[in-house]
């Protein structure tokens, strides 16, 4: 199952780009698990996870078709 | 509204739903604009063009000449003056009709709740996370709606906490959205990593349109919803989020503990590498319900929140592990927790460098990772 994972803020720029794409990733946790083997460094990122526009808190199943954000805290002013 | 001032504002008195009611409800509006940069300067200007009867401006810094390409509030000549000088003296000019307030103070959780008591709505245009922390829980504790914008390269960020109607009794706040401050990302502030001059002006706008659509009930405040701007693909896109008592549990109850709270030591950005001797929440739970022998150490202050039901700990504040170290066992298993796995860890180095201990474990994620997976 590939899916994309849209990035704001900072997280855009670690990665270098805005879009990651992942695969096999049926829910929240695997999708958190297989990313931070993958990049550790975002292990000590703070940012917010969305699925279809709504913030997630907890684990829930993922399908192809859903939107995918993560978006990181800003402070500038 | 005299004639002058119906006068004045005749081309929104016009506009349906806002009118003579609408205008007069901006005039008896008090708002305060905490931080004077790019998002303070725009949103301060459009809500004295506006009419809001009281707007008060407060930032403790001067003015300077990287300020000018986005702080439209300043010209050259005002270089080295009080930005909550300058900004009070130009928005008199502005606008007669309005009272502005002037605070030249640096906001902290001495002043903070004495200030904002005068004020309906208060403005978040500063640049830091600390700030953000200590504005987002004065307004918890003294019932003020609380204006979010917030910027990053060419993105921004704006939104509604603690609006609370007869309705909706208990509002989203920015701890439901952000409950562990972005201690680890260590990212500069804008001055540091460049801001363009445009970006704080479309946002401060946005902060003041929410303002005045929710001082006339006009349309739908963004109250559980961040808005997110890319003025590079000139997208924006809002997305939706709940409250969550479990994380506001953790702000400060009373003025008391508001008064006790370190903000700057909350969002500090220390160096963390997660390592081997960190434990999971669920590798946790695992040796609490199979009741492991362990020791379970709590290193936050007495004052921090959540408090899990379900530890049986001994309670060492960091800052007072010299005095107790004769209480740590050197045998056994000793699992150190903190609200995010920050603090614990500077506990067991401290532990391990200076006394030799070799039996310990930092609780990754914290508190906060526990009532998030195990709410109490």
């Amino acid at each position: 199952m590939d899916m994309e994972v849209k990035l704001f803020g900072s997280l855009s720029e670690m990665f270098g780009k805005s879009i990651l794409k992942v695969n096999d990733c049926y829910d929240i946790k695997t999708l958190k698990e297989n990313l931070f083997m993958e990049y550790p460094e975002l292990k000590n990122c703070v940012f917010l996870i969305s699925v279809d526009k709504k913030v997630v808190l907890n684990n829930q199943k993922l399908e192809a078709e859903n939107e995918i954000a993560f978006l990181p805290p800003f402070a500038g002013g | 509204m005299n004639k002058e001032e119906i006068a004045h504002y005749s081309k929104q008195l016009i506009l349906p739903g806002l009118g003579i009611e609408g205008q007069e409800k901006i005039k008896n509006a008090k708002v305060l604009v905490v931080g004077l940069g790019g998002l303070g300067c725009s949103a301060a200007l459009y809500l004295t063009a506006m009419g809001v009867g009281k707007i008060g401006v407060l930032d403790f810094d001067t003015v300077e000449v990287s300020n000018l390409q986005r702080q439209v509030l300043y010209s050259l000549t005002d270089i080295g003056l009080l930005k909550a000088e300058v900004a009070f003296a130009k928005l008199s000019f502005q606008n007669p009709f309005v009272k502005i307030s002037k605070h030249a103070v640096k906001l902290d959780n001495k002043n903070a709740l004495d200030i904002f008591t005068d004020y309906d709505i208060i403005i978040d245009g500063t640049d830091n996370y600390a700030a953000r922390y200590l504005i987002n829980d004065a307004c918890i504790l003294l019932n003020k709606i609380l204006i979010y914008g917030a910027i990053y390269k060419f993105e921004g960020q704006v939104s509604v906490f603690n609006l609370k109607t007869h309705s909706v009794l208990e509002a989203p706040t920015y701890r439901c959205l952000f409950p562990i401050p972005a201690a680890f990302d260590k990212l500069p502030n804008c001055s540091e990593i460049g801001v363009v001059g445009f970006l704080p002006g479309i946002i401060g706008t946005l902060q003041a349109t929410e303002a005045i659509k929710i001082i006339t009930g006009l349309g739908e405040p963004l109250s559980g919803k961040l808005l997110l701007f890319n003025a590079l693909s000139s997208n924006f896109q809002t997305i939706e989020f709940s409250r969550n008592n479990n994380w506001i549990d953790i702000a400060p109850k009373n003025n008391t503990e508001f008064i006790q709270m370190d903000y700057e030591y909350f969002c500090k950005a220390p160096d963390i590498k997660l390592s081997n001797e960190s434990i999971s929440i669920d590798e946790l739970k695992f040796i609490i319900d199979n009741k492991i022998d362990i020791q379970l150490i709590d290193v936050r202050e007495p004052f921090e929140y959540p408090q899990i039901h379900e530890f049986v700990d001994l309670h060492i504040p960091l800052s007072e592990i010299y005095n107790k170290l004769h209480l740590i066992s050197d045998n056994k298993k000793v699992i150190v927790y903190c609200n995010t796995g920050l603090r614990s860890k500077r506990a067991i180095t401290i532990l391990e460098k200076e006394f030799g201990f070799s039996n310990l474990h930092f609780l990754d994620g914290g508190a906060l990772e526990w009532i998030k997976n195990f709410p109490n």
